[in-house]
C-alpha cells in the first residue's frame, strides 16, 4: 500500500470530502437548537389541529411586511457571514471584520423590525395571552429573536478576535463556528415565516 | 442513498446567486401571504419553497457542498423530511387531531 493511500489528508479531494466547518462541539449544539425548534413547530401543528378556526384566522391578523422584512434582513445576514468567511480564507482580515459587521448590523435590524412587529401588535390589541395562536407566535418569534441576540453577541465577540488578529486564513475554526450557529438561526426562521405569518 | 437523488443539485450556484434566489422565493412567499386564503396546492408550493431555501443556506452559504455526509444529511433531512411532515399536518388537521386526542 502506498504512502499516499495511508495518508489520506495530503489528497485535497479527500480532505475536501472529509473537512466540515466548525467544530464538532458547535454541529451538537446545531443539532440541539434545531430539535428543540422541531418540537416547537410540532407543537403548533398538533394546537392548530386542535384549533382550526383559531389558527386560520391567525395569520391575517399579523404584520406579513415585518415577517418579510425580518426573512429579507435574516437570509442577506446570511450572504454577509458566508462572505466574511470568504475574506478570513483569503486571509483578508479588513473584509472579513467589515462583512462580520455587516452582519451583526442585519441583526440589529432583525431586532429592531422585531420591536416595531411587537409594538405594532400592541397596538392592535394583540397580546400574548389574545388566543392560543398568539400565544404560541409570541413564544415562538420570542424564543427566536433571543437566539438572534445570543448569535448578535457571538459575532460581535468573534469580529474583535478577528481585530486582535486571532484569526487567518490557516486558522479560523472559531470563526466557523460562529458563522454556522448563525446560519442555524437562519435555517429555523426559514421554517418559522411561512409556518406562522403564511400558511397558519 | 435516496435523499441523495432526490436533493437539488447546487454545484454550480454561487453564494451571490444564492442570496438572489432567497430574496426571489421570499417575495414570491409575502406576495403568497398578502393574497390570503392559503390553498392545498400553494402550502405545497411553499414547503417546496422552502426545502430550496433550505438547501441554498446549508450547501452555498454554509458551505457543505462536499463535506462529509454525516453532517450535510441531517442538515438536510431535517427540511426534506420536516416539511412534508408539516405540510401533511396543515393539509389534513383532522387527521392529526384524531392522532393527538387522548
Amino acid at each position: 500500500m502506498s504512502t499516499a493511500s495511508l495518508t489520506p489528508e495530503l489528497d485535497s479531494t479527500a480532505y475536501r470530502h472529509r473537512s466540515v466547518p466548525g467544530s464538532i462541539a458547535v454541529w451538537v449544539l446545531i443539532y440541539a437548537e434545531l430539535s428543540e425548534f422541531a418540537l416547537f413547530f410540532l407543537v403548533y401543528l398538533v394546537t392548530r389541529a386542535h384549533n382550526t378556526e383559531l389558527f386560520a384566522a391567525g395569520p391575517a391578523q399579523l404584520n406579513i411586511l415585518a415577517g418579510t422584512l425580518n426573512t429579507l434582513v435574516l437570509v442577506s445576514s446570511s450572504f454577509c457571514v458566508a462572505r466574511a468567511m470568504k475574506a478570513i480564507q483569503r486571509n483578508d482580515r479588513r473584509a472579513c471584520i467589515r462583512w462580520l459587521g455587516l452582519t451583526i448590523a442585519c441583526g440589529a435590524a432583525y431586532c429592531g423590525i422585531k420591536g416595531w412587529e411587537y409594538l405594532w401588535n400592541e397596538a392592535h390589541g394583540l397580546h400574548a395571552r389574545s388566543n392560543l395562536f398568539f400565544t404560541l407566535y409570541y413564544y415562538l418569534t420570542f424564543n427566536h429573536l433571543l437566539h438572534v441576540l445570543v448569535g448578535m453577541a457571538t459575532l460581535s465577540w468573534l469580529c474583535l478576535r478577528t481585530w486582535l488578529g486571532s484569526y487567518d486564513a490557516e486558522d479560523h475554526e472559531g470563526l466557523e463556528n460562529g458563522a454556522c450557529y448563525w446560519h442555524m438561526i437562519d435555517l429555523a426562521w426559514i421554517i418559522l415565516f411561512p409556518l406562522v405569518y403564511v400558511m397558519g | 442513498m435516496k435523499l441523495k437523488t432526490m436533493n437539488i443539485d447546487t454545484t454550480n450556484i454561487s453564494d451571490l446567486n444564492s442570496w438572489r434566489l432567497l430574496i426571489l422565493i421570499t417575495l414570491g412567499s409575502a406576495l403568497i401571504a398578502e393574497t390570503g386564503g392559503a390553498t392545498p396546492a400553494l402550502i405545497l408550493l411553499i414547503c417546496v419553497a422552502v426545502v430550496l431555501k433550505g438547501q441554498l443556506v446549508i450547501d452555498v452559504l454554509m458551505d457543505l457542498r462536499g463535506s462529509h455526509r454525516a453532517i450535510r444529511t441531517p442538515m438536510l433531512a431535517y427540511f426534506y423530511v420536516m416539511m412534508p411532515l408539516l405540510a401533511m399536518g396543515l393539509l389534513f388537521p383532522e387527521w392529526l387531531e384524531r392522532l393527538t386526542t387522548l
